[in-house]
């Protein structure tokens, strides 16, 4: 029987931990299991940063990501409260702010640790990245 | 609801985990949810007394664990091999918790829906 799943994804995009978050998201989605939400929280939050531009030969984990929620309408949300405190922001905070500019990627919601307790308490599992 | 296991086993102020970690179970007991708190390794560090937080422009600890009582969070595990190898004194922390061998560690944890760990 298929399973809820919740990913938190603490670990840096950069980090082996960013990039196996969305290889375990897409591995689950594959084998019929259900992804509830992924929560990008503390360094994980760079993930959802419309101006990462790597390399034209480097992995472009943040296209994935987005590419992911196209195809099966996976929650991507990036914690209000960690992204704040690192500089991603949506149109609607950083006009708030008074910012020049905001940086949310599309297919990514900014959202609190309020939205992460309702659907991980209802998860079969959460998984840790 | 699921129960939550937040684990701390990070020192504090070197990274943001210690905040973080707190901000997160403090979210989940807010909704209700049935929460437990666990300190291993260097994490143990948090709960060291006359912290000068100042110094460094970091926020003040001891406040943000005065707030666990507030939260009614009481379920609350220290790794009595960690202790042993920090020399600490479990009476003698800013919180007081359940001192528990490596055996009783795991088993409680294994008791637990989900499990966090900064």
């Amino acid at each position: 029987m298929a399973q809820r799943f919740v990913l938190i994804v603490n670990s840096d995009p950069q980090s082996q931990g960013g990039h196996s978050a969305l290889k375990f998201a897409r591995a689950l989605l594959e084998s019929g299991q259900i992804l509830s939400q992924v929560f990008f929280y503390q360094n994980g939050i760079h993930a959802s940063n419309a101006l990462n531009c790597p390399a034209s030969d480097e992995f472009n984990l943040l296209e994935q990501w987005q590419l992911l929620h196209q195809e099966h309408q996976v929650e991507l949300i990036t914690c209000v409260a960690a992204s704040l405190r690192r500089g991603v922001l949506d149109s609607e905070l950083a006009n708030q702010q008074q910012l020049a500019s905001d940086n949310l990627a599309s297919g990514f919601r900014l959202g609190g640790l309020g939205e992460f307790v309702t659907i991980s308490a209802a998860a079969d599992k959460l998984i840790q990245f | 609801m699921k129960n939550l296991a937040v684990i701390n086993s990070s020192a504090p102020y070197g990274r943001s985990n210690y905040r973080e970690s707190i901000d997160l179970l403090l979210a989940n007991a807010s909704y209700d949810r049935p929460v437990a708190l666990y300190f291993t390794g260097d994490g143990l560090y948090q709960l060291v007394k006359n912290q000068t937080a100042n110094a460094i422009d970091a926020k003040d600890i001891s406040k943000m664990f005065g707030l666990l009582d507030l939260y009614d969070i009481e379920d609350i595990y220290f790794c009595q091999q960690s202790l042993i190898e920090r020399n600490l004194d479990p009476n003698n922390l800013l919180i007081t918790g359940e001192v528990l061998t490596s055996q009783q560690w795991f088993t409680k944890l294994a008791s637990s829906d989900q499990v966090v760990n900064f």
